[in-house]
């Protein structure tokens, strides 16, 4: 059966070459996807979603209430309550929030008091230190539009509740002179270990073009199984001396090779023309091996899901298709509505994509890309070994 | 060489084989003859270890249960629909399915240029199958079975749809298999073919099997009479009253175990006749007298 299955694989792929649907799903559809995709991103699609904010108020006055209820009926920001410092951080970094704005204690003497303004705009200040302002604003250094953003609505909905002796509010210069409340300083502070800025507009296209390839791959050759199954080549490799896993087996191999080759073309292709930075070869391997999962497991899935080509080809390309709109390969995530993006958190693909910017651009590793390549790897195995089952059950 | 024993196999409530007994000797061509839907398609597919049976068991010389891989090495099956790879040439074909019963290196290489010249596709060995007609295709089906030199095949109605080019080739083929010693088990839906073939052969029918021995034997004990037509040249057919038989529209037909001694009687009696058609009792009179109807019906 050993023996067998490397025959069967190399068949496989023989015919895949000459199959120029299949070659093109694997191959050229995520080039495809990868180039005009980036060149829509550099063209301006970091529109922004609604701006997930956690809050932590540890001034807890009616001032920083006032600010946060301000903000909080701003359109485009969405506030949620951090516990604390470190879980906002880790929102942060998990990409589920834009930034932690914590109200210090003292934020609403700030807003009050009479005496020298404390707004200084934080560009004039990098050496101030946390804790120093007031108002801080933790967030990842990579979205800087989106801190410039947030940083500007905070700092309205902060003038938008301080007190005032009217009428006085309109003349900053006044205000000084007289000693009355200025703006509070708003401190911008770097989350460790966040994201950093795509390198290039391509670093997003090409682990969506993967996606592409994992999906291709997927259906192709659960099409090809399924032929094989339905079709009467069936009776001669049943007749044959091998054992009974060993289409399949043969069929995942075969695969397992085009997608590994249609991965390592894009990846040549994104490193040594668009830029990409690619973290060392153990988080490549474990973003290969995350992507080859699920490709093998859904493929001997999908191929048993169905009577003949027609019907698995449809049951294949349609819920590859859902995962992938889901899963961000076919659209940014962020153009999708809020429950789109909430849904897609089930799709395999969206998964995929975390581990292939992590590994493709964000220069992660394992330690923080495990937890999604170990989803992929379980889900790969689960369907591999339930789509062998029913392989083996349908050729009893 | 293949023993077969109260074989029986259903599907669903259908029943395709009903408690089939029968032996095959070593180097003999054995058929199995019947209408389409009587059987003969799923003891193939036992014989091949395709199916599992219901009942009753199948031990093939050298491998036992023909599901065994001992078995399956033993057996070179041939079935009906063409279990080929289209986009793959036919030499591809050949090398995929040797390989897959252990050949390799240089025999490989000699028993798939055996496999292709015997069925005459050297030629054509690079040519993807997707080329080639029907003809081609059903003798690169056979080359595929016949790769890794069996000692017993299974062929399922292996010239279904041949031209006659390549089934009068492929009938050569099977002949040559036969004198060289290998056993074959022939299903096919074509009394010519059996008849011009088999050895023995077994009439199938409903999953029953009918009758089972030389088409000798057979034709002896189920066959008949010699049945003899004559066409009279008056178109007032003479009194045949004391004659066996039957007279419609000037023509006399009746069974004759001597014809010779008929027709003499009709000459002493002066009888015109414009044509006399003789027909030795064959394996369709058989099929007539097993089921009452012709194997084309």
């Amino acid at each position: 059966m050993i023996r067998a299955i490397p025959t069967i694989a190399a068949k496989d792929l023989v015919l895949l070459l000459r199959d120029r649907t299949a070659l093109f799903w694997i191959f050229v559809l995520p080039v495809l996807v990868a180039i005009p995709l980036g060149a829509v991103f550099s063209g301006g699609l970091h529109a922004l979603a609604p701006l997930a904010v956690q809050v932590l108020d540890q001034d807890d006055t009616a001032a920083s209430r006032a600010l946060l209820a301000t903000l909080e009926a701003t359109p485009g920001v969405k506030l949620a309550r951090a516990a604390s410092v470190d879980a906002g951080d880790a929102e942060v970094r998990l990409r589920r929030a834009a930034s932690v704005l914590v109200l210090r204690p003292g934020l609403e003497r700030a807003m009050s008091a009479r005496g020298p303004s404390a707004a200084v705009p934080p560009a004039a200040s990098p050496a101030a230190s946390p804790g120093d302002a007031p108002i801080e604003l933790r967030a990842d250094p990579a979205r800087k539009a989106e801190i410039a953003v947030l940083r500007g609505l905070v700092a309205d909905a902060a003038v938008a509740n301080l007190v005032l002796p009217q009428p006085m509010e309109l003349l900053p210069s006044l205000r000084q002179a007289a000693g009355v409340p200025g703006l509070p300083r708003i401190q911008v502070v770097p989350v460790a270990d966040a994201l950093v800025l795509p390198p290039t507009p391509y670093a997003r296209s090409f682990p969506a073009a993967m996606g592409w390839a994992v999906t291709g791959a997927a259906a192709a050759f659960a099409l090809a199984l399924a032929r094989e199954g339905w079709g009467p080549t069936r009776l001669r490799l049943v007749a044959a001396p091998i054992g009974a896993g060993a289409v399949a087996l043969g069929k995942a191999l075969a695969c397992l090779v085009a997608l590994a080759a249609s991965l390592l073309l894009l990846l040549a292709l994104g490193a040594v023309l668009f830029g990409l930075r690619p973290s060392g070869g153990g988080a490549v391997a474990l973003a290969f091996a995350a992507a080859a999962a699920p490709a093998l497991g859904l493929m001997l899935l999908f191929s048993q899901c169905g009577r003949g080509e027609m019907a698995v080809s449809g049951v294949a390309w349609g819920v590859l298709l859902v995962f992938g709109v889901l899963g961000g390969t076919m659209l940014p995530l962020h153009l999708l509505p809020e429950w789109m993006q909430f849904v897609g958190q089930a799709s395999p693909l969206r998964w995929l994509m975390t581990v292939l910017e992590g590994v493709l651009w964000r220069g992660e590793d394992w330690r923080v890309l495990w937890r999604p390549a170990a989803a992929l790897l379980g889900l790969g195995l689960a369907a591999f070994a339930i789509g062998l089952a029913l392989f083996l059950g349908r050729r009893r | 060489m293949i023993q077969v024993r109260s074989l029986s196999k259903r599907v669903d409530s259908r029943v395709l084989l009903d408690k089939l007994s029968f032996d095959v000797d070593p180097g003999e061509f054995f058929g199995l003859f019947g209408p389409p839907g009587a059987g003969k398609s799923a003891i193939a597919h036992l014989l091949a270890g395709l199916l599992v049976p219901d009942s009753g068991r199948i031990m093939v010389e050298g491998g036992g249960d023909p599901r065994t891989r001992a078995a399956k090495r033993q057996v070179g099956f041939v079935p009906q629909a063409l279990a080929l790879y289209e986009q793959l040439s036919a030499e591809q074909n050949a090398r995929f399915f040797a390989r897959l019963y252990g050949l390799s290196g240089d025999k490989l290489d000699q028993h798939v240029g055996w496999a292709l010249d015997f069925v005459r596709l050297g030629e054509w060995r690079h040519e993807p199958v997707l080329r080639f007609s029907q003809g081609m295709a059903r003798r690169l089906n056979l080359a595929c079975a016949l790769v890794h030199n069996p000692p017993v095949l299974v062929l399922d109605e292996p010239l279904a749809g041949a031209d006659p080019q390549s089934r009068a080739l492929m009938l050569d083929n099977l002949r040559h298999l036969k004198e060289h010693g290998r056993t074959i088990v022939y299903c096919s839906p074509s009394l010519a073919d059996v008849s011009r073939l088999c050895d023995k052969v077994a009439i199938i029918d409903q999953g029953r099997i009918l009758a089972l021995d030389t088409i000798e034997d057979l034709v002896a004990g189920y066959g008949g009479p010699t049945q003899v037509t004559v066409t009279f040249a008056d178109d007032e057919a003479p009194n045949l009253d004391q004659m066996p038989g039957s007279v419609e529209n000037g023509v006399w037909r009746f069974p004759a175990e001597d014809p010779i001694l008929a027709l003499q009687r009709l000459a002493r009696e002066g009888y015109a006749v414009a044509s006399i058609h003789v027909e030795a009792p064959g394996l369709e009179s058989v099929y007539e007298s097993l089921t009452g109807r012709r194997s084309r019906d």
